[in-house]
């Protein structure tokens, strides 16, 4: 899903570090889709936006720290996980259920962003987004990296320190579980 | 197209793992038919369909993005002075005789005008100890010589202390 072309992320990060905002712009204009999308897999539509934004405001703080001991987009994972702990445990946690307010803020929004007027799927994919924010974490997790950030099994793989097979069966029973609660929902 | 049922559950995870990959593959816009006679997995693949289209490729509205791009912005000038570029070997070696030239212009201008404000005092005591005659009281004038002296000590004294205070307050 990232274009992979020139400059790459260290490179920017470099930039950054010095003082060059381009840089920083570049990094944000690459990686907003990929936090977004992750933020809005576990955090109420309302605060998505705040969420999201926060994401960045650490990295523009610890972008000094960052040492190139791991890739860029890896750390930047760490910052999101950490900033959606910090809004847990400081905010009051949404009622789990599906509730009429959200599930009327995502109809607006995905009626506004779709153009095929299906709204049977459209509903669903609001079940879906709800079903997904229930999932257990390693469930979610292997979801969100195939689906938002467009990993391959072999990089989720990788990453997780996991064989090919272990993430396959691991992506299955996260399908599954989805699966059941979209039909349920 | 999979046409046997009960697929082994290893089978099963492959299955999916091509689908969805040949489905990541595809445009946002597009959808694979479902190619499996196979329940469960039928229903594992309708699932990923919805994930693509609820997941994939999803951006921020360019509202969204702009409001949040500005207050980045504003963070940025916040934390920029964490961000100056750091100075090579050359250029603080510049700086440090810049400030090292600046600093004994300084201090030169300083003992200059110390020494001028000494000078300036022995002369004007020697002239008047060495020479009363010269500072005899002028006709007219109601002071004598022995109250003339201290009255110029004091005002060379404040002369002095005055050029010193200017220096001091140019530090």
């Amino acid at each position: 899903m990232i274009d992979r072309g020139s400059p790459s992320d260290e490179d920017l990060v470099r930039l950054a570090q010095v003082g060059e905002l381009a840089a920083f712009d570049t990094l944000y204009e690459r990686y907003l889709p990929i936090v977004f999308g992750r933020v809005r897999c576990v955090i109420p539509e309302s605060d998505v936006e705040d969420v999201t934004q926060e994401v960045f405001i650490a990295v523009i703080k610890s972008l000094d720290g960052f040492r190139f001991e791991a890739k860029f987009s890896t750390w930047l994972r760490t910052l999101v996980n950490r900033q959606v702990a910090d809004y847990y445990r400081t905010r009051k946690p949404q009622e789990p259920n599906l509730s009429i307010e959200l599930i009327g803020e995502e109809s607006e929004r995905n009626t506004k962003l779709s153009t095929d007027g299906d709204f049977e799927n459209q509903d669903n994919v609001i079940i879906l987004r709800q079903a997904l924010k229930q999932l257990p974490e390693n469930y979610r997790e292997v979801i969100v990296l195939r689906f938002v950030e467009g990993l391959r099994f072999e990089e989720i793989a990788r990453l997780q320190g996991q064989s090919l097979e272990a993430t396959k069966s691991l992506f299955r029973r996260a399908i599954a579980t989805l699966s059941k609660r979209v039909q349920n929902g | 197209m999979v046409e046997y049922n009960d697929l082994k559950p290893q089978r099963l995870d492959d299955l999916l793992a091509e689908f969805t990959d040949r489905l990541m593959s595809m445009n946002a816009s597009e959808d694979l038919p479902l190619d499996s006679q196979d329940q469960e997995l039928k229903a594992l693949q309708e699932t990923v369909i919805l994930l693509k289209r609820a997941l994939a490729d999803e951006r921020p509205s360019p509202v969204m993005a702009e409001r949040i791009r500005r207050s980045l912005s504003v963070e940025w000038k916040r934390a920029d002075r964490k961000y100056q570029k750091a100075p090579g070997l050359v250029d603080r070696a510049k700086d440090f005789l810049g400030s090292l030239g600046q600093s004994v212009q300084h201090s030169r201008q300083r003992s200059f005008a110390l020494s001028f404000a000494a000078v300036a005092v022995l002369v004007v005591l020697v002239v008047l100890l060495a020479a009363p005659e010269l500072v005899e009281p002028i006709t007219g004038v109601a002071w004598g010589s022995e109250e003339w002296v201290p009255a110029v000590i004091i005002l060379l004294a404040l002369f002095v202390l005055g050029l010193l205070w200017l220096l001091r307050s140019k530090d």
